[in-house]
């Protein structure tokens, strides 16, 4: 295997069909009762010298992706590449983007340069290569070391210095930091909480690192503390040719730091593309309410706010079809409508005792879901013709509504046995196709382009 | 419009082991009803310590309010929380001494009483401020049955049989395929009712029963209704305005006790320019029912009666204080002698006259104490209070669930019976404004409280606080370091700096045209999604060093050190805030005086 420093190759990092599951345990045996599907088949590609932002809500899983990147956790699927040439990256690449139908001489490549399928041991090396920066400065810290230990430890952890070099690189890290030598010999609480954050990113930076992890680096600051830690990790990334994935739920810290964005939500990459463009003509629903999201700091704007209703679905049993159909604002149909989506509607709906409109059908006894395309409904006595043309009817009234969206994905209304099937259309999840040249966007609403590569 | 809060001279000082720090230091604040404020300042500057002044809810000791006043609708806060009161006059009888202590029990009653009802707040974190062993709709139906008992009590007892009306909103329920106008149905019949919201659900949920076997059960649940125990609730009611009103009085009196530094403030030539029309002030001498203003003889007004060093007062006088008063009623001084009944004249002072005091409820005290000695022996019986609390509790839950939608809670119902872990941080927050709104506050003090949460859910909360604010009247001082939050949500904005009010103007005044370095340190550290004329990859302009340390603040201006317009005189002086054109105060030895002095 080649020694990743040598030759520095055009891609850093990639991911490739990236999936790690949790599982959630219960009972009285600790058994998995149910998966947590916390990054579902992730593909992201990170060139050098280049700042990817990775956007989202909590609980959208992109600080799980960063902590699979850095390797901080096993991936239950998929691989992370590192240091791949730009040739041998598009010779994987032309086999598709899943990483499933792969042959013999992909799979060959693949194992080269993952950094996920390496012994844990051998991967000590590369450690030091990428470097984490995280959320909290106040957590993040070893209160009872002091500062100039925190920062030298990387290099003696590594083997690359011996402890008075390290002490020495660790004043000139401090330096570079914005902080001054004399508090290298302080605690971490005698400091503000950009003072830490700076203590932090020295220690990040003090193996000499190429990829620098940052999870929310400032969302724990003030707003002019923010501007200076900001400025400092530009100045930074520009002098020692950083690159950065920046993991972060405010836009308008990616528009200032990153040159490509990716936005996720519930594990998975909705939209991806170049910032500019993305603050310019942003394509997916979500993305849009994101940026709406955004307080301008201008009272005498008064935008047209997208107000997200209600939270993130559990990512225990997301959404089937487009993982944010439920919250989005310009759903259609085809968008992956299930039958758990309108159970409760229905029972009420096809219910005589209830709804007035149905009052020709039998008593409804009991509604079943049955797999993510079909709704049974079982009456006390069998139904006949005449009742699933009753159903049929009021299934039309209502998808002729504008709440009933849901019913318009009701493909067929069928007759089994004396039961009454609602066949919904197939939910199928939207892939991530290139809409415009180097814009990707998964949602039903941009059509027609078949995928190509970049 | 009248202030609701008007704040004077606060300072607040913690005592450290490295010495005295004070944290605010002589903030003016006031809010007006229905006015969103907004706080804002870098971390360390003081802003949520002087909230928890005003809500009282410092931690003493290492905290101690050193001086101010504090004054909420016309009462003053702090009022027998200091030490030095020790006499408390009554309208009958000679004045009754009181140590020290037991006024402090007062303070503390009284404070007990306003929180909630009154003035109340929304912490930052809300898992930290969330009991994680008790459901959370228990938590906010707590803070109802402490604070609005009575109207709870004048619900149950205002219960009767259900209507043809009643059972044709049940109807509608049943039939409405809608989940939210379901909900919707089912409150209402629930408030009308007064049955339990989930046994209702159920009920509608049951598939498969005919529409009369229905209602046949919904009768039955209303027939199993707790009746009885009216005796309670009236008596739970008039024990409740008892107390009400024993504490307001109580506290009306301290207050008016403490109009001294007011009125000098208000009256005295040398300290409040727009009484130059008035003599010097000699002395002000505070009593139960009115204000003595004594006035010296000023040297040129040789037409005056003179007694002594001190005028004989005029009904011209007399008129001329009146006038004052009249003119500085729409400001601070306004809400806080809002009490001043008439203006009159005694031999050589003139006199303030306040309205009568809240009125008696009941002949004697005695009557209030024994309702007290008999509420204590019936709730010490634990098998007796948990019988006699029940239905409290149970109404307490449907408000709590009414309350519950109006945060825009989904199936508060369900919600309910959560713990907060359950939820997720725009719940936890929410299930946070509820409690505040329970006791409907005049005032909400909302520290930080989209500060943990994503954007998302924060456009989500301040949209809430918007819509509630239209709905229920009430003011906000709204806490925040990101200005941005600002512009979307406050009418004015006071910017705080190490322990100090550096900028307070009108919201569109401030962003369109900021005045004090700080603020406009302030305003362009701000990343927006907006390219505000930035090139993509420039540095942002930033404030340069840290807020300093309050145990030894710089001298002269606190901003100097980071300041780029600094220059000598603001290494020296400390700058004064001070009027800058009708609406606006600032404090900056770069804007002159003007002329004009310190607003009132």
């Amino acid at each position: 295997m080649p020694p990743p420093s040598k030759d520095r190759n055009e891609i850093l990092l990639a991911a490739r069909g990236l999936k790690k599951h949790f599982a959630v345990k219960g009972g009285l045996l600790q058994r998995a009762i149910a998966t947590v599907h916390a990054v579902d088949g992730v593909d992201l590609v990170i060139r050098r010298g280049e700042t990817v932002a990775l956007v989202g809500e909590s609980g959208c899983g992109k600080t799980t992706l960063g902590r699979l990147l850095l390797r901080l956790i096993e991936p239950t699927e998929g691989d992370v590449l590192f240091n791949v040439p730009e040739d041998v990256f598009e010779r994987m690449r032309a086999n598709g983007p899943a990483a499933t139908q792969d042959d013999g001489q992909t799979k060959e490549l693949i194992r080269q340069y993952s950094i996920t399928r390496r012994r844990r041991r051998s991967m000590k090396a590369l450690r030091r290569f990428m470097q984490p920066v995280f959320q909290d400065p106040f957590t993040s810290l070893d209160p009872r070391m002091l500062v100039k230990d925190i920062v030298a430890e990387p290099l003696l952890v590594s083997g690359l210095a011996t402890r008075p070099e390290a002490y020495e690189q660790g004043a000139r890290l401090l330096e570079e930091v914005g902080l001054r030598p004399e508090h290298l010999y302080r605690f971490p609480h005698e400091f503000s909480g950009g003072q830490r954050q700076r203590i932090a990113i020295a220690r990040a930076l003090a193996p000499e690192p190429e990829f620098l992890l940052l999870d929310e680096p400032t969302s724990a600051l003030d707003v002019s503390v923010q501007a200076q830690i900001l400025n400092l990790l530009k100045d930074i990334q520009r002098k020692q040719n950083l690159t950065y994935l920046l993991i972060t739920h405010n836009l308008s810290v990616v528009r200032h730091m990153a040159d490509r964005v990716a936005v996720m939500y519930l594990g998975r990459i909705l939209e991806r593309k170049r910032t500019a463009e993305l603050f310019s003509n942003p394509l997916h629903p979500y993305t849009k309410a994101l940026l709406s999201a955004v307080p301008v700091p201008d009272p005498k704007r008064r935008r047209e706010r997208i107000i997200l209703p209600g939270d993130v679905p559990s990512p225990i049993a997301p959404p089937a079809g487009c993982r944010f159909h439920t919250r989005c604002n310009a759903v259609l149909p085809h968008c992956g409508w299930s039958p758990r989506d309108i159970a409760a509607t229905a029972a009420h709906m096809f219910d005589p005792s209830r709804n007035p409109d149905a009052s020709e059908l039998p008593p409804l006894e009991e509604v079943t879901i049955r797999g993510d395309e079909v709704l049974l409904l079982r009456y006390r006595e069998p139904a006949t013709e005449s009742n699933r043309l009753g159903v049929e009817a009021l299934v039309k009234a209502r998808a002729e509504r504008p709440e009933g969206i849901a019913f318009r994905a009701i493909q067929y209304v069928r007759l089994d046995g004396g039961r009454i099937l609602l066949e919904f259309l197939p939910a199928k999840e939207p892939e991530l196709l290139e809409i415009v040249p180097h814009h990707f966007v998964a949602c039903y609403l941009y059509p027609g382009v078949t995928s190509a590569t970049n | 419009m009248e202030p609701i809060l008007v704040v004077r001279g606060l300072k607040t000082e913690f005592l450290t082991s490295r010495g005295l720090l004070r944290a605010v230091d002589d903030v003016d604040l006031q809010i007006r009803k229905g006015e969103v404020l907004g706080l804002v300042g870098e971390s360390g500057s003081g802003k949520t310590v002087t909230a928890l002044s005003i809500m009282y809810l410092l931690q003493q000791p290492p905290g101690r309010i050193a001086g101010g006043e504090i004054w909420f609708r016309g009462l003053n806060l702090l009022a027998g929380s200091d030490e030095d009161i020790r006499v408390v006059p009554r309208t009958v009888g000679p004045p009754k001494f009181l140590p020290a202590d037991d006024l402090l029990k007062q303070h503390r009653a009284r404070m007990n009483r306003v929180r909630g009802h009154g003035m109340s707040m929304i912490f930052q974190e809300p898992m930290s401020s969330l009991n994680p062993v008790l459901r959370v709709g228990y938590q906010v139906a707590e803070v109802l049955m402490f604070q609005r008992r009575q109207e709870i009590c004048d619900r149950l007892l205002s219960r009767r049989d259900l209507t043809d009306a009643d059972l044709g909103l049940f109807r509608q329920a049943v039939a409405s395929g809608e989940a939210s106008e379901r909900e919707r149905l089912v409150a209402e019949f629930c408030v009308r009712s007064g049955l339990r919201p989930e046994k209702i659900h159920a009920l509608i949920d049951a598939s498969g029963l005919p529409i009369d076997e229905r209602i046949a059960r919904v009768r039955r649940l209303a027939v199993r209704r707790r009746r009885g125990g009216g005796w309670w609730l009236r008596f739970l009611k008039r024990l409740d305005a008892m107390e009400e009103i024993h504490f307001t009085r109580e506290w009306e009196r301290l207050s008016r006790l403490s109009l001294g530094q007011p009125a000098v403030d208000l009256f005295d030539p040398k300290k409040n320019p727009r009484a130059k029309g008035l003599p010097p002030l000699a002395t002000v001498s505070p009593q139960p029912d009115a204000l003595r203003l004594y006035f010296h003889a000023a040297v040129g007004s040789g037409g005056d009666r003179r007694k002594g060093d001190l005028l004989v007062p005029s009904e011209d006088l007399r008129a001329r204080v009146e006038a004052h008063l009249r003119d500085s009623a729409s400001g601070v001084f306004g809400a806080i002698f809002g009490i001043v009944k008439s203006v009159g004249i005694t031999e050589d002072a003139i006199e303030l006259r306040y309205r009568e005091p809240a009125t008696d409820l009941f002949r004697t005290e005695t009557e209030l104490w024994s309702r007290r000695l008999l509420y204590r022996i019936a709730t010490s019986i634990p098998v007796l209070r948990s019988v006699l609390a029940r239905p409290i509790e149970e109404e307490a839950r449907r408000h709590v669930v009414e309350l519950f939608r109006l945060v825009r809670i989904p199936e508060p119902t369900k919600i309910y019976d959560e713990y907060p872990h359950e939820l997720s941080g725009g719940m936890q927050q929410r299930v946070m404004i509820a409690m505040a709104l329970a006791g409907e506050p005049a005032l909400m003090i909302a520290d930080e409280p989209t500060t943990a949460l994503d954007v998302t859910t924060q456009a989500q909360i301040l949209w809430l606080l918007k819509d509630l604010r239209t709905r229920i009247d009430s003011a906000i001082l709204y806490i925040t370091h990101d200005l941005a939050v600002i512009a979307e949500l406050s009418d004015r904005v006071a910017v705080m700096y190490a322990g100090k009010i550096v900028e307070a103007a009108p919201v569109a005044d401030l962003f369109a045209n900021p005045l004090h370095p700080y603020t406009q340190g302030l305003l362009q550290s701000i990343v927006s999604t907006e390219s505000q004329g930035l090139e993509p990859g420039a540095p942002l302009p930033t404030i340069p060093g840290v807020v300093p340390d309050l145990l030894a603040p710089p001298s002269g201006c606190r901003f100097h050190p980071r300041c780029k317009f600094a220059f000598d005189r603001c290494r020296v002086e400390e700058p004064k805030l001070l009027a800058h054109g009708p609406n606006r105060r600032v404090a900056c030895h770069l804007y002159p005086e003007e002329g004009a002095s310190a607003a009132a």
